[in-house]
C-alpha cells in the first residue's frame, strides 16, 4: 500500500499532497498498480473518489441546516445515530447551490476518522484505472483550482477528475477553494 | 517466551488499563488502613500486596526495569507488613501513599516511555528498604508484638529444624484455563527442599474423552525442608482458587509429630481457619501464631481470595463499543416509535391487530436501552477513593482534626460524569475543610462540639438522579460577613434586603471569597461559582443549607448519565431546537410594555422589576420566517455564567423530552451557539442550544457599530447576489447582519 503511494508520488510530486495522512487518497487495492474510485457526476463533469474512503451512497434526505456555516455546508443528517455534516459538492466549487431532490444522492465518505456526506447529482461508476493512467492535473487548466485534484484520469473519451477530499473539506482551506471558484465564475461570465 | 515479532502495543495498552484499575483499588484499600490504623484487616494488606505484585508481574513482561526495581521493593516491605513481621504504624501507611503515588508516576513513566530521576523516588525507596529490612518497625514488633512471628530472614538463619510437609494438591479442571501451570509449581518446591511427588490419575478419563486444557491430575507432594510454611504457601498462592489444597506439617526435629513454633494462644486452629474464605484448609497443627493485627491465624489466605475477585465477573470493553451500542440502542428506539406512528395510521383492524406486538416492542426496547446505560454505570467509589487522602492532607496543612465518613460509594453513575464530578468534588471539600471547620480545636470545644470535626460526603440516587451531599459540622455560613463582602464586591447592593437562603446562595457568585488572605488551599475567589459552573454544565444543580454554628451542607444534584439531557424543544421559523431544562428558570410571553428596544440594537425585557436581555435566535441564526414581535413570541428565561439570566426569544414551546446527546464535534466543526446536536422521535437531528454561547454572539452582535454583511444562515439566498464567499468557514459574529436594521 505505501507502495502504491510512493510511485504516485514520484510520478505526481507536485499534485500529490505532503500531507501525511494523504495516504488515503489512494486506492488500496490488492492488484499491486490498480487503484479503484467511485465516480459521481455535476453538471457534466465526472468526479471520483477513493472507492476505500466511501462508506454509504444514500438518496437526498432534508437535513437541519446548521447557523452561521459557508453556504455549501448543507446541515446535518442523522446517518444512524451518528450525525453527519453534507456539503454541497457543486456550491463548493462555487458553480451555486444545488437545488436538490430525490434524484440526488449523498456520497458518505470517511476523511481523516470523520464522516462527511457530499451532496452530487448521481453516481456513475465504480473505475478501476491502472496507476500509471492517472494524469498529473496541469495547473489553473481546470474549473476547479488543482489543489483539490489528485489527478485526471481519462477512460473513453470521458474524463475524471480524482477529488483529494481531504483538502476539499479542510475547514481552514475552504476560504481559498469558494474564493477560487468564484474567480473562475467571474471569468466565464 | 518467544521474541516474536507481534504487537507488544495492545497488550502494553490493556497493561496500563489494568495498572490504572488496580492503582484505584490499592489507593481505596490505603484509605481503608489510613481510616482505621490501629483494627487493619489483613485482607487490605493482602489486596495491596497483589496490585503491587501484578504490577511488578506486567512491567518485568515488558522490561519496564524502573518499575520492576521500584515494585519490588515496594512488594519486600508489604509482605512483611502482610505476615505480621512489621507493624502497622500511622507514619508506615503515610509511607505507603507515598509509595503508591511514586507507583503511580512510575507506570506513568513507562507509559510515556521515560524514567523517572527526582529525588523523590530514591527518598522512597531507601525508606522503605529501611522499613522493609526492619528499620524503626523492628524493635515495635518485638516489644508490642511478642506473639508475632519472627522475621523471615531471622527465621531461615535460626531454624535449622527441618520439616516435613505433606501437600495435597488437586487442581480444580478449569486450573489450565487460568494460565496457571502445576510443573512449574513443582520445581518451585524443589527448590525448597527434597521433594518427592506421588500422581494420581484416578480422574483421568478415556483418551478419547481427553479435554487438552482441563486438568485431570492430582498431586501428593513430600517436601523435606528448612523453610517455613509461608514459603511454600507462596508457590501455591496464585493457584489457591484453582485448587483444593491441603498442607500438612511433620516437624522432623527432636519433638517429632509436634508443629515448630507450638502456639499456645492458638487453642483451635482448625475452627478459626474453618472462617477462611475459598477452599484452602489446614487441618495441620497450629503452625503461626496469630499476628493481633490479623483475624485470621495461619495460613496467608490465597491470592484473590475475596469472593469478588474470585470469579471472572467482569470483562473489559472498549467505550467506543458501548458507545456504538448506545447509539444503535437510541436509533432502534426511535425506529420503534416511527413504526408505532404509522401503525396508527392504519385501518382500526389491522391497528388493533398489531397494537399489543407493539407495546411488547416498546418495552423491550425502553428495557434495552436502560440496559445498555446500565453498561457505562460505575459506582462513584473511583472520585470516592481519592477524597480520604485529600482530607488528611488538607487537614494536617490547616492544622485541623477532621473525620471523614463516605456513604454511598457504590452508588453507580455514568463513567463520563464521575470523569467530570472529581474536579467540582474536590474543590467542595477544600471549602468545607477551609472555611466550613472552626480554625482551632478550642473553638469548637467552646461551642460544644467535639474537636475532631466531622465531614460526611455522601452519593445516592434520588428521582433518576445522583445526589452527591458534602457536609460539615463547622460554623455555618456566617452570613453577616457573606452580606458585607458581597457589598464590598459590588455583587449586591447595600440596602438590598435578602433572606437568608439568598445570602447563603451569594457564595457562589463570581469572586466572591470571604477569605481574607489567599491561602493555597482557597481563597482566591474562582471557588464556589466554578463549582457551580462545572456542575451546571454537567446538567447538575447545586443547593446550600446551612445553619450557623452546626454546620452546612451542600447538595449536588446530577443527572446519571451525560449521554442523555431533559430538554424542552423550542421553534423558531421552520426550525427546532432544545435548550437544556436545566438552565432554564422560567419561560412567558411579555407584555408589550415590557419591552424596550435599547438604542444599541438591543432589546430588553421588564419581567418583575427586573431587565433582562433578549436574545433574538431569529436575528443571530438567519431564521427566516420566525416570530419577530416579543409579544407574540415567547421569552425562555435562562441562567447563563455567573448566574446572570437572559431571555432567549422563541416562536413556541414544543414541549419536554428526554433526548440523547450527539457530538456535533465528531464530524465536523463546532458552531458557535450550539452545544450539541439530538435525533429527535422523527429521526431528524436537533440542535442544542448553548446558552453561553448565545449571550456572546448577542453581546458581540451589539458592539458591532454598522451592520455590514449578511452572514449566510437558515435564510436562502438567491443566487446572483453578491455573497460574502471569501468570508472564513466561522463567520465572526460580529460581522453578522442584524435583519431588521438591513
Amino acid at each position: 500500500m505505501e507502495g502504491n503511494r510512493q510511485m504516485m508520488e514520484e510520478k505526481m510530486p507536485a499534485v500529490l499532497t505532503t500531507d501525511d495522512s494523504a495516504g488515503t487518497a489512494i486506492s488500496k487495492t490488492a492488484i499491486q498498480e490498480q487503484a479503484q474510485f467511485i465516480t459521481f457526476t455535476i453538471d457534466d463533469q465526472e468526479y471520483g473518489v477513493d472507492i476505500m474512503s466511501v462508506r454509504e451512497i444514500k438518496g437526498w434526505v432534508e437535513t437541519t441546516v446548521l447557523p452561521n456555516t459557508p453556504q455549501h455546508m448543507r446541515g446535518v443528517l442523522n446517518l444512524r445515530g451518528v450525525i453527519v455534516p453534507i456539503f454541497d459538492l457543486r456550491c463548493r466549487f462555487g458553480l451555486g447551490k444545488t437545488s436538490a431532490t430525490k434524484m440526488h444522492v449523498i456520497v458518505i465518505i470517511e476523511v481523516k476518522n470523520r464522516m462527511i456526506g457530499i451532496l452530487v447529482d448521481t453516481v456513475s461508476d465504480i473505475l478501476t484505472v491502472s496507476i500509471n493512467d492517472i494524469r498529473p492535473v496541469p495547473r489553473m487548466e481546470r474549473i476547479v483550482d488543482d489543489e483539490y485534484l489528485t489527478g485526471l484520469v481519462t477512460i473513453k473519451e470521458r474524463m475524471v477528475a480524482l477529488l483529494n477530499q481531504e483538502r476539499l473539506f479542510n475547514s481552514q482551506l475552504i476560504e481559498e477553494g469558494v474564493a477560487t471558484g468564484r474567480a473562475w465564475k467571474s471569468d466565464s461570465a | 517466551m518467544s521474541n516474536n515479532e507481534f504487537n507488544l502495543d495492545q497488550f502494553k495498552a490493556t497493561y496500563f488499563e489494568e495498572c490504572a484499575e488496580l492503582l484505584i483499588d490499592a489507593e481505596t484499600r490505603l484509605a481503608l488502613l489510613q481510616q482505621h490504623p490501629d483494627a487493619v484487616d489483613v485482607e487490605d494488606l493482602h489486596a495491596i500486596f497483589r496490585v503491587v505484585h501484578s504490577v511488578k508481574g506486567g512491567a518485568g513482561a515488558f522490561s519496564f526495569d524502573q518499575l520492576v526495581g521500584f515494585a519490588h521493593i515496594y512488594e519486600t516491605l508489604l509482605d512483611k507488613m502482610r505476615q505480621g513481621t512489621i507493624p502497622v504504624t500511622e507514619e508506615l501507611i503515610t509511607l505507603l501513599l507515598a509509595a503508591n503515588d511514586i507507583l503511580t508516576r512510575l507506570i506513568q513513566a513507562a507509559q510515556d516511555g521515560v524514567t523517572l530521576t527526582d529525588t523523590s523516588l530514591q527518598d522512597i525507596t531507601s525508606q522503605l528498604k529501611l522499613f522493609a529490612e526492619g528499620g524503626p518497625g523492628e524493635q515495635q514488633t518485638e516489644s508490642a508484638r511478642p506473639l508475632a512471628q519472627e522475621p523471615a530472614e531471622q527465621e531461615e538463619k535460626n531454624s535449622t529444624a527441618k520439616s516435613k510437609y505433606i501437600i495435597s494438591f488437586s487442581p480444580k479442571p478449569h486450573l489450565f484455563q487460568h494460565a496457571n501451570e502445576p510443573l512449574l509449581l513443582v520445581r518451585e518446591m524443589k527448590q525448597l527442599g527434597e521433594l518427592s511427588t506421588t500422581v494420581n490419575t484416578e480422574r483421568l478419563p478415556n483418551i478419547r474423552k481427553i479435554e487438552p486444557d482441563i486438568a485431570y491430575f492430582s498431586w501428593v507432594f513430600e517436601l523435606v525442608t528448612d523453610r517455613p510454611l509461608e514459603d511454600i504457601e507462596e508457590v501455591f498462592e496464585f493457584v489457591t482458587d484453582d485448587c483444593d489444597l491441603e498442607i500438612k506439617v511433620e516437624t522432623l526435629d527432636t519433638e517429632p509429630g509436634t508443629a515448630k513454633q507450638p502456639s499456645p494462644e492458638d487453642p483451635d486452629p482448625a475452627e478459626q481457619t474453618s472462617a477462611l474464605p475459598g477452599t484452602f484448609e489446614n487441618t495441620g497443627a497450629p503452625v503461626q501464631a496469630a499476628p493481633p493485627l490479623t483475624t485470621t491465624p495461619g495460613p496467608v489466605p490465597p491470592a484473590g481470595a475475596a469472593p469478588t475477585t474470585a470469579k471472572v465477573s467482569s470483562i473489559r470493553v472498549d467505550l467506543d463499543r458501548v458507545d456504538r451500542l448506545v447509539n444503535m440502542v437510541g436509533e432502534l428506539v426511535i425506529t420503534q416509535a416511527m413504526l408505532k406512528q404509522q401503525v396508527e395510521n392504519l385501518p382500526p383492524e389491522f391497528a388493533q391487530y398489531m397494537s399489543k406486538g407493539f407495546e411488547d416492542l416498546g418495552m423491550h426496547t425502553r428495557e434495552i436501552q436502560e440496559s445498555v446505560m446500565a453498561v457505562r454505570m460505575q459506582p462513584v467509589k473511583s472520585v470516592f477513593s481519592r477524597i480520604p487522602r485529600l482530607v488528611r492532607e488538607l487537614a494536617s496543612k490547616l492544622n485541623k482534626q477532621v473525620e471523614l465518613i463516605t456513604l454511598g460509594e457504590h452508588t453507580e453513575v455514568d463513567k463520563t460524569v464521575i470523569e467530570q464530578l472529581a474536579d467540582p468534588l474536590i474543590h467542595m471539600i477544600r471549602n468545607s475543610l477551609d472555611h466550613g471547620i472552626e480554625e482551632t480545636a478550642n473553638d469548637r470545644i467552646a461551642a460544644g462540639k467535639p474537636a475532631k470535626a466531622t465531614v460526611t460526603l455522601s452519593a445516592e440516587h434520588r428521582s433518576g438522579r445522583i445526589h452527591i451531599i458534602v457536609i460539615d459540622d463547622g460554623r455555618g455560613i456566617n452570613r453577616e460577613r457573606v452580606r458585607i463582602k458581597a457589598i464590598e464586591k459590588g455583587i449586591i447592593s447595600s440596602d438590598a434586603s435578602l433572606s437568608d437562603e439568598a445570602i447563603d446562595e451569594l457564595i457562589f457568585s463570581p469572586g466572591f471569597s470571604t477569605a481574607d488572605e489567599v491561602t493555597d488551599v482557597s481563597g482566591r475567589g474562582v471557588g464556589m461559582d466554578v463549582v457551580r459552573r462545572n456542575i451546571i454544565n454537567l446538567g447538575g444543580r447545586i443547593a446550600v443549607q446551612s445553619t450557623p454554628g452546626q454546620g452546612t451542607k451542600f447538595i449536588m444534584s446530577l443527572p446519571l448519565t451525560l449521554a442523555v439531557l431533559d430538554g424542552m424543544i423550542v421553534s423558531v421559523g421552520q426550525e427546532k431546537f432544545i435548550i437544556s431544562l436545566t438552565s432554564i428558570i422560567e419561560s412567558l410571553r411579555p407584555a408589550k410594555k415590557d419591552i424596550h428596544p435599547l438604542s444599541n440594537g438591543s432589546t430588553v425585557v421588564a419581567i418583575r422589576g427586573e431587565y433582562l436581555r433578549l436574545v433574538l435566535l431569529h436575528n443571530l441564526f438567519n431564521i427566516p420566517g420566525a416570530q419577530h414581535d416579543p409579544s407574540k413570541a415567547i421569552v425562555v428565561v435562562v441562567e447563563i455564567e455567573g448566574g446572570r439570566r437572559v431571555g432567549v426569544l422563541v416562536d413556541e414551546l414544543l414541549g419536554q423530552q428526554q433526548v440523547v446527546i450527539k457530538s456535533l464535534e465528531e464530524n465536523y466543526d463546532p458552531v458557535e451557539g450550539i452545544s450539541a446536536a439530538t435525533i429527535l422521535g422523527n429521526g431528524k437531528v436537533a440542535l442544542i442550544l448553548d446558552v453561553d454561547g448565545l449571550d456572546a454572539m448577542a453581546k458581540a452582535e451589539i458592539k458591532t457599530s454598522a451592520p455590514e454583511t449578511s452572514g449566510q444562515g437558515f435564510s436562502e439566498i438567491p443566487q446572483g447576489t453578491a455573497l460574502p464567499l471569501d468570508k472564513p468557514a466561522t463567520i465572526d459574529p460580529r460581522e453578522l447582519a442584524v435583519m431588521e436594521q438591513n
